[in-house]
């Protein structure tokens, strides 16, 4: 993946054919959506928290069928708008929404990711960059900014955009973001489920946050670095003045001055072994230049 | 970008651990997908087994694997094609 910064594309108005029936006994063998009211949404998911009947994983089912056009027009505009690929999540699974309302006790009306897409982005800047122009295309939408805050470890950016009255999510990552995401995913399944949500074995929960401190450590490291490209006019110093100034003396390397210098040192010898494997010359030349 | 989606078929067995269904299909047949995810969720549900049934489209299943590589890949394998750092 070459980790060049986003351009944005020209914006045009968002089109979405929704396709709402009143009622329908075989909507989900011709999978069309239904469209429930708010508060039968809702008495579905008390039913839901207690039994599985049947009938209600039928309109579970009809229910999340009705995201179907707008999750998919959404992630095709977001891969115009931005020109990365858009993996689309039509309809998040009954496991997890029943998990998710006896774990977070969340009314299945207002759950925010029935449907929605994930992007992996190269870098913070492009995240806020991706930020910026979701934002614009769909109007209302509301930012969840994990990445100096993370959510047990899981660092990302969830935009909730409402879009034709549905709330779709989508998720912008970085590499690294996706990396451990997918990580604390996989180790979830196979150790204890627990884990994702904080619980589980506590060395290993330890051990994951750990590990996301660095990986967003590695991120901000290739953030300055692409500032320092950015900037013509840059002095060969400023990248190494800049990780000084993001790594402060009290923070790093135990208050000593040579440990701090040898740790931002090593920093930049990953940033820059990262930047050659992406084939991005022109950050690794960036990178180079604090040591000469 | 050019969007030719496919959608995928994925379902994940948390008993045994393990992948058991990975399927491809056209994105003009997308209801046949949802309709076979459903089917899939619905026979869980009856039997009471853990099955996580879900349906993701993407323009390749390069795209699908390297998003969502929590379901194809184990931990070492992810972890070696991720950049580490020191530790502070």
């Amino acid at each position: 993946m070459c980790r060049r910064p986003l351009k944005a594309r020209s914006c045009r108005s968002l089109k979405h054919n929704v396709n709402l029936l009143p009622d329908s006994s075989t909507a989900v063998e011709n999978c069309v959506s239904v469209a429930y009211s708010k508060s039968q949404i809702e008495k579905l998911g008390e039913r839901l928290r207690v039994s599985q009947k049947e009938s209600d994983l039928r309109m579970l089912e009809e229910h999340r069928l009705s995201f179907g056009e707008i999750s998919h027009s959404t992630a095709k505009r977001v891969m115009e708008l931005l020109n990365v690929p858009a993996v689309e999540r039509p309809a998040k699974q009954t496991l997890s929404i029943i998990e998710k309302l006896n774990r977070e006790k969340t009314n299945l009306a207002r759950m925010q990711d029935l449907a929605g897409c994930r992007i992996v982005v190269p870098s913070l800047s492009d995240q806020d960059f991706a930020i910026r122009v979701l934002s614009a295309e769909f109007s209302d939408t509301k930012v969840d900014d994990k990445r100096d805050n993370p959510r047990h470890g899981y660092r990302s950016v969830h935009l909730i955009s409402k879009i034709d009255g549905k709330l779709i999510e989508l998720q912008i990552r970085t590499p690294s973001q996706n990396a451990w995401a997918n990580i604390a995913e996989r180790t979830s399944r196979v150790v204890d489920p627990a884990i994702k949500y904080g619980g589980g074995p506590a060395d290993i929960q330890r051990k994951l946050k750990v590990f996301s401190d660095s990986l967003h450590t590695l991120d901000l490291v290739y953030q300055v670095a692409t500032a320092a490209l950015l900037a013509k006019d840059t002095p060969p110093t400023a990248l190494t003045s800049a990780l000084l100034a993001l790594f402060p003396q009290d923070q790093v390397g135990g208050g000593e001055p040579t440990k701090r210098k040898n740790y931002i040192d090593e920093l930049q010898d990953l940033a820059l072994s990262r930047a050659i494997a992406d084939g991005d010359e022109l950050v690794a030349e960036v990178i180079r230049i604090k040591g000469s | 970008m050019t969007h030719t989606p496919k959608v995928f078929l994925i379902v994940y067995d948390r008993a045994s651990k393990k992948l058991v269904t990975f399927r491809e299909f056209d994105y003009a047949s997308r209801d046949e997908a949802q309709k076979e995810r459903f089917k899939i969720e619905l026979e869980a549900a009856h039997s009471g087994s853990k099955i996580e049934a879900v349906i993701l489209v993407a323009n390749s299943e390069e795209e699908l694997k390297s998003s969502h590589s929590g379901y194809f890949q184990n931990v070492t394998t992810i972890v070696t094609s991720t950049s580490s750092t020191p530790t502070i």
